[in-house]
């Protein structure tokens, strides 16, 4: 990540797959809302004024986007905190104390589950920050690690 | 307590479901009737619509009225039952009930009743809400709950225990009202013209047509110059009645580390903030009663408040040593001005176009169909002035004990926000701030609500780092 706060690991690969799968949906949704707007409006000049765009919006989406959108991903766990960074036309880099933490979930939507990552959730306590596409272990550690910060702790 | 009288269930005061049988008029039997008569222009089916609603509205009251049941026991505290299709059960554990605070509308007034609201540490929605009861239930329940307090605190809407911290003449308050233009009675009246057109058959547009020849016929500066006058004078009375309304009577004490604030001229609030769940404090000058020394003085408390921008208001219109008497009392630290460095010289042009820009693009997009509106362009360089010189003036430090950050200089924020209150903290930079080399670090702290924060915007790159770098350092300590 250009802001350099502190070395970032990327998400794991299979999430790569699984923002692809995510965007072939919405490519196609689009799609199909635009030849459904064709359908109706009758008042077009020329057939495909509308599905050629979105054709072309849905293809960037799905075979372009989703690697690049990966590769602005990124995190760190630094055992004393957790980073987590996104974005390219806006760049975020957000940073939660373990200290804060007021408590930890692991989520896994069915995309997800088939190419095996899931998203780590932690809750301040006023904000949320998800962390999405890392491997089941990886989110494991990085919960169990803060529940023993936090357990010594208090 | 082990007082078997104590324990019992309990429900609210039958003169509750009354009060919420009226004010639920407007908005359902109300407006029905109103929809029934517009559409048929029948006085006799709207009175017979009126009739049937009203009386099914009055059943449903009394209904939730008798579905309503709260009770107190040694283990669970407070539990409170209610819904008539969807029941739900509110358990409040005694230990986080920080403060049973009571609050009386005209109508609670009107019978003697009180609004009572069981504030816990989890936000607004985990709070507990009994409208109304009785003033000696009020009294009983603040006993119980709030233990050995019950004698000194027991006045309900009246707390003349301690010497005031700060308090509000009814002059201040006509200062204040004075300072608080608003013009929305305007879009009020023209709500109003537009719905009595409809339901009565006077043409309006044809009186506003005639209106408005008379007035092109008789125009002149003097009469333009009234009609502005005009305007002004009902905003500022608009501002005033507000502010009695809100701000009547204020008055803020302090005892055994809490805050107790009352105000409010029909609708009479208490309202305790805990001391030690002060978070942040923010210090808002308006540009005109700011020259004037005046200013306002919130804070942020764990578990948020229903203050507007979910702040609670310790002095709404106050003098610098009024606020400084108040500041003592809480945690937070003294705000230092002088100790406070500038951002980047790039925050002021960024920040103007920032507000110039969406604008510009609507106008822009109007033009195109319609070109007068291009004319909307020309207010344009005065609001990117504004914004240009009021981000002129952000400044931001790393204190001892707080980041402090200012904004402003005519209507201005002072944030003093101690490093405990931070939860989390964002380094952001956008296209536009890569190019000049800066980047804006964005606060999340405890019990905010609302839009504004101390954020730090535009400092360069390095900078943001290392103040992001210390402050998740010092939050840890």
């Amino acid at each position: 990540m250009a802001l350099a706060i502190v070395p970032l690991r990327p998400l794991d690969r299979g999430h790569l797959h699984a923002m692809r799968v995510i965007a072939l949906l919405q490519g196609a949704a689009l799609i199909l809302a635009a030849w459904l707007a064709e359908f109706l409006i009758e008042a077009l000049p020329a057939p495909g004024l509308l599905v050629g765009p979105a054709a072309l919006i849905a293809i960037w989406l799905a075979g372009f986007a989703p690697v690049r959108r990966w590769r602005r991903w990124g995190y760190a766990f630094t055992g004393s905190e957790l980073h987590v960074a996104r974005g390219w036309l806006i760049e975020q880099h957000t940073i939660i104390p373990v200290s804060r933490v007021q408590h930890i979930n692991i989520g896994q939507g069915p995309i997800e589950r088939a190419f095996g990552t899931c998203h780590l959730q932690l809750y301040t306590a006023a904000s949320l920050l998800v962390l999405p596409g890392i491997s089941r272990e990886t989110a494991e550690e990085i919960r169990d690690a803060i529940r023993l910060r936090i357990g010594s702790a208090g | 307590m082990s007082d078997a009288s104590n324990t019992g269930v309990r429900r609210l005061h039958p003169a509750a479901a009354l009060i919420d049988f009226v004010r639920r008029a407007p908005a359902s039997w109300g407006s029905i009737t109103a929809v029934v008569f517009v559409a048929s222009r029948d006085p006799w089916l709207a009175s017979i619509a009126a009739g049937i609603f009203a009386l099914i509205s009055a059943i449903l009251a009394g209904a939730r009225w008798r579905a309503f049941t709260y009770s107190i026991d040694a283990s669970n505290g407070l539990v409170i039952d209610q819904g008539l299709l969807r029941r739900s059960r509110r358990t409040i554990p005694a230990e986080r009930i920080e403060d049973v605070s009571t609050e009386q509308g005209p109508m609670q007034r009107l019978f003697g009743l009180v609004r009572v609201r069981i504030e816990t540490g989890g936000g607004i929605v985990d709070e507990g809400l009994l409208d109304s009861v009785s003033k000696a239930e009020a009294m009983r329940l603040h006993g119980l709950l709030r233990g050995g307090e019950a004698a000194a605190s027991g006045h309900v809407a009246d707390s003349r225990i301690a010497a005031p911290l700060f308090e509000m003449t009814a002059g201040r308050v006509l200062l204040h009202g004075l300072f608080s233009f608003s013009l929305l009675w305007l879009a009020a009246i023209f709500a109003l013209l537009q719905g009595l057109e409809r339901i009565t058959r006077f043409d309006f547009r044809e009186f506003l047509d005639i209106a408005e020849r008379e007035a092109f016929a008789r125009l002149s500066v003097s009469s333009a110059l009234a009609a502005v006058a005009l305007v002004v004078l009902l905003g500022i009375a608009a501002g005033v009645a507000t502010s009695f309304l809100r701000d009547f009577g204020f008055r803020l004490t302090f005892e055994d580390g809490r805050f107790r604030r009352v105000r409010g001229l029909f609708t009479r609030s208490q309202t305790v903030i805990v001391d030690r769940r002060i978070q942040v404090g923010v210090v808002s000058r308006g540009w005109l009663s700011g020259r004037l020394g005046f200013a306002a003085f919130e804070v942020q408390t764990l578990g948020g408040s229903d203050g507007p921008a979910g702040r609670h208001e310790l002095a709404p219109f106050a003098t610098e040593p009024e606020i400084a008497a108040v500041l003592a009392r809480t945690p937070l630290p003294r705000f230092e001005a002088s100790a406070l460095a500038r951002v980047s010289p790039v925050h002021a042009p960024l920040s103007a176009l920032r507000r110039i820009a969406p604008w510009a693009v609507v106008v822009a997009v109007a033009g195109w169909f319609w070109p007068p509106a291009w004319l909307a362009m020309l207010p344009m360089p005065l609001l990117g002035g504004f914004a240009w010189h009021r981000a002129r003036h952000h400044r931001y430090a790393l204190r001892d004990t707080s980041l402090q950050v200012a904004n402003g200089v005519t209507a201005s924020r002072e944030w003093v926000a101690p490093f405990p209150s931070l939860q989390s903290v964002t380094v952001q930079r956008t296209l536009l701030q890569r190019w000049f080399g800066v980047a804006s670090v964005f606060v999340v702290t405890a019990g905010a609500g609302g839009k504004v924060a101390p954020d730090v915007d535009n400092i360069p790159g390095d900078a943001a780092r290392a103040l992001a770098l210390s402050l998740i350092a010092r939050a840890d300590d």
